[in-house]
């Protein structure tokens, strides 16, 4: 065995290494992942709500107008520090549908009486199955789709006030 | 006052584990013997303080003191003694402390029952423990002290522990868990020790071996745990969601498997010694980076704490660190521990050699597809989810691959056996088992489910094999209990551990292939069937606790006309904490568990229910408890026992 062999497992802890902080330090983090979906329409499935309406399709809820989904839990605890900036996003006339995922239902239909409910309906996904077709990454997430269905950002984590006003809501206003 | 107490031991601890980590080496190095023995001492002291932070951290949960940040965060008045407790390792600083706490515990247990160890070896080992303990008290002490005060908004009362925490599954788990991840850290450290003093026969191995054990029993059990926490307090009955979190703690699971195997090798034939430094390296590196992965926010995952990027930063700062000193450690030292193992191909050598590197395949494979989501955006290639059919599709293979050549493998011998003296009994066993599975899969479910067919195949494979080896061993022979009772400990603990693990497969294939399912609405009165059950709903009724109400529903359930068991699935409101949590109702049998859980309340007073008919779910319980008995068995071999055994 050459003595050089033995190093490798040293080279590739440092590769390791590398690539971890390359990741927490770059802006390469799960804020800005980009999805393989972009410019595509949403996955379509009939996915009943949490209002009891029926079931919907989310790649034909842009028949009424562009949208954000948004994807939440009552497990999450960003969510909860989220639903403000959606009740406000709400107020001021975005639509947003909710993609309640692996959540308990009963739990979930509390938690939209208790801190207002921004949304014009709530699709569920309690197995998980539509975000993993969607590639949804944890919660929160924001898909924007505009009026022809095409997915045309994905914002992956919890978003602020600020963080709307900078750079998210001219996405949104270049949609309508 | 108390809590500033805890937050001074625990710096106490920290300048223990400080002298711990660097006078034995200064003292190998320079051969002063009297440094040397400062390990010992230096090992107690540490111990006694993390003891004393802890019980503080206890006594300041028991009173109820809200002024600390992580109190107020994790507790409530209304809880129940053992909660306030248990909501100590509920959260990320008190769960930091525990872990110190229990790898302090491990080195005051090497430290006490080495005796019969060279003195200089014990005391490298332990400075390489009190290294790991230090960082991580640094660590703790600097970023993540759960003695911090708020200051001057004392809450009036805490928000209570979450919901789902509040459970027997969770006082255990968690300690159990660490007690696995940080038992890793004795078999790391032995493995430094030797690269250090260059000291690495079969005695070391003879040492190593059974805290290895150890920490695998308690990881093995810690996962059984949380597995069985999830399957009946998450309340829809899942048992393995290919998490990040619970693969964090599988991958050692793995790698640590295959250093167990391996230091077989390296204790019986001095054989696979390098392989076992870089399992022993490799096992504690995974704890580390499920370490850093569950508290750095890095993947998102149900059971990640907070995220903070500087603890992120700094358990990666340490766990790189430890991979780049040890692995250097390796790559300069190492060689001279090469080796050349002759063996036979036939021979036992050859099997643990499949198996380590299956099982190690295994490792890699789980942990690169839980950071694939990471690692495939940073190529540019994209944003990737990985879900539960793409590990399954890669794992199941694999370990059915694996407990196909455990069969031969626990049969043959040492050295110099061949695989012609089991080749054909078992060869004719395999059509047999093969006929025999088939035959069993359809009497159970009336069709031929190929996967429940494997695993049957499989489970008769081992038990054949099992059989085949008590004979050659001359257990049927006329004085078969004289040879029962010969075998040592150990040969019961491998027949056991390979038979815990076809029990799990029984249990896991079973439950996934012919478990049913219903969504049904139900109302005082109502009945559904369900594969030849008949869940009748007798009445709801309100159920009071001091931090929470439920909604009960009364739920009998018969086999035709004979009663079989009430069901009380309940959906709980914990009020302070502001969440609903679902409560099955579950009567386990070891052939099939009845769960019912609760939906959402609908009109005219009925609910939903999802009724659920689970067959074998308790193997999997089952087969856990005994791979943990086949590793205590392990450990309690007598060679283990003999003091007398250096010089």
């Amino acid at each position: 065995m050459n003595r050089a062999l033995f190093a490798i497992p040293l080279l590739l802890a440092i590769a390791m290494g590398s690539f971890f902080f390359y990741v927490m330090r770059s802006g390469i983090d799960i804020e800005a992942l980009k999805s393989p979906l972009l410019g595509k329409p949403l996955p379509s499935n009939q996915l009943a709500t949490i209002e009891f309406s029926g079931t919907r399709d989310p790649s034909s809820l842009h028949e009424q107008g562009p949208f954000l989904l948004n994807v939440w839990g009552t497990w999450c605890p960003a969510c909860f520090d989220e639903h403000p900036v959606l009740n406000r996003l709400a107020q001021e006339g975005v639509r947003i549908i909710g993609l309640n995922y692996q959540d308990d239902l009963a739990a979930a239909q509390r938690w939209l009486i208790e801190l207002h409910n921004p949304y014009e309906v709530n699709l569920i996904d309690a197995d998980g199955q539509y975000g993993f077709d969607l590639g949804v990454y944890g919660a929160p997430e924001t898909f924007f789709v505009n009026a022809d269905g095409l997915l045309v950002h994905r914002q992956v984590g919890e978003f602020t006030m600020e963080m709307w006003r900078n750079e998210l809501q001219s996405i949104w206003e270049s949609m309508l | 006052m108390v809590a500033e107490l805890g937050l001074l031991a625990l710096i106490f601890a920290l300048i223990f584990s400080l002298l711990l980590a660097l006078l034995p080496i200064v003292g190998w190095y320079g051969r002063y013997s009297n440094l040397l023995a400062m390990a010992k001492p230096m090992a107690q002291g540490q111990f006694v303080f993390l003891l004393i932070s802890f019980l503080l951290l206890v006594w300041v949960f028991l009173t109820d003191d809200f002024s600390v940040a992580y109190v107020a965060q994790q507790s409530n008045t209304r809880l129940p003694y053992y909660y306030k407790i248990s909501g100590i390792w509920g959260g990320h600083e008190g769960s930091m402390l525990l872990w110190l706490l229990i790898l302090a515990g491990w080195t005051l247990a090497v430290a006490q029952f080495s005796k019969a160890l060279p003195k200089d070896l014990v005391a490298v080992v332990l400075a390489v423990m009190g290294m790991v303990t230090a960082a991580f008290t640094l660590f703790t002490v600097f970023t993540s002290s759960p003695f911090e005060r708020i200051f001057p908004d004392i809450p009036a009362d805490g928000r209570d522990l979450n919901p789902l925490l509040q459970d027997i599954g969770l006082i255990l788990h968690p300690p159990m868990l660490y007690m696995g991840y940080v038992g890793f850290a004795v078999a790391f450290a032995f493995a430094i020790a030797a690269l250090i003093t260059g000291r690495m026969d079969n005695l070391w191995a003879r040492w190593a071996r059974p805290w290895t054990d150890m920490a695998w029993v308690f990881l093995t059990l810690g996962i059984g745990l949380g597995s069985w926490w999830a399957y009946y307090e998450l309340g829809w009955g899942g048992w393995w969601f290919w998490d990040p979190v619970e693969n964090a703690s599988l991958i050692p699971w793995l790698v640590g498997t295959a250093l167990m195997h391996s230091l077989a090798v390296t204790e019986k034939r001095s054989g696979f010694k390098v392989w076992t430094l870089l399992l022993a390296i490799f096992t504690f590196a995974f704890v580390l980076l499920g370490t850093f992965l569950v508290r750095s926010g890095i993947l998102t995952s149900v059971h990640a704490f907070a995220n903070d990027p500087t603890r992120g930063q700094l358990i990666l700062a340490i766990l790189l660190t430890t991979l780049v000193a040890s692995l250097g450690l390796f790559a300069w030292r190492a060689p001279q521990f090469r080796e050349q193992l002759s063996f036979h191909p036939g021979s036992r050598e050859s099997f643990l050699l499949i198996n380590n590197v299956i099982l190690v395949t295994l490792g890699v494979i789980v942990a690169l597809l839980t950071l694939l989501p990471l690692l495939w955006p940073v190529l540019g290639m994209g944003q990737v989810s990985i879900g539960a059919p793409v590990f399954n599709m890669v794992f199941n293979p694999l370990m059915a691959l694996l407990i196909f050549f455990m069969g031969f493998g626990q049969l043959l011998q040492w050295k110099k056996d061949s695989l012609k003296t089991v080749l054909w009994p078992m060869l004719i066993w395999l059509p047999i088992s093969i006929l025999l599975a088939f035959a069993l899969t359809y009497l159970y479910g009336r069709t031929l489910n190929l996967l429940v067919v494997l695993s049957l195949v499989l489970a008769l494979w081992i038990l054949f094999s099992s059989l085949l080896s008590m004979q050659k061993r001359g257990v049927f022979a006329a004085d078969g209990w004289q040879a029962l009772r010969r075998q040592p400990p150990s040969y019961y603990g491998m027949l056991l551990g390979h038979l815990g693990v076809v029990l799990v497969v029984i249990g896991a294939t079973f439950v996934t292939q012919y478990e049913v399912k219903r969504d049904v609405r139900m109302g005082p009165g109502t009945e559904h069937e369900l594969a030849g059950y008949r869940f009748v709903l007798q009445d709801f009724e309100v159920v009071e606790a001091s931090n929470w109400v439920a909604d009960q529903a009364n739920m009998q359930v018969f086999r035709g006309q004979r009663f079989v068991t009430e069901l009380q699935p309940q959906k709980r409101d914990y009020f302070i904490a502001g969440q609903v949590m679902t409560e099955a109702g579950i009567q386990s049998r070891l052939h099939r568990d009845l769960y019912v859980s609760m939906g959402e309340p609908l009109t005219d007073g009925d609910w939903s229910f999802r009724l659920q008919v689970k067959p074998m779910v308790p193997f999997m319980w089952l087969g856990t408890l005994i791979l943990c008995l086949a590793g205590i068995l392990a450990v309690l071999d007598r060679r283990y026992r003999r003091g007398d055994d250096y010089e």
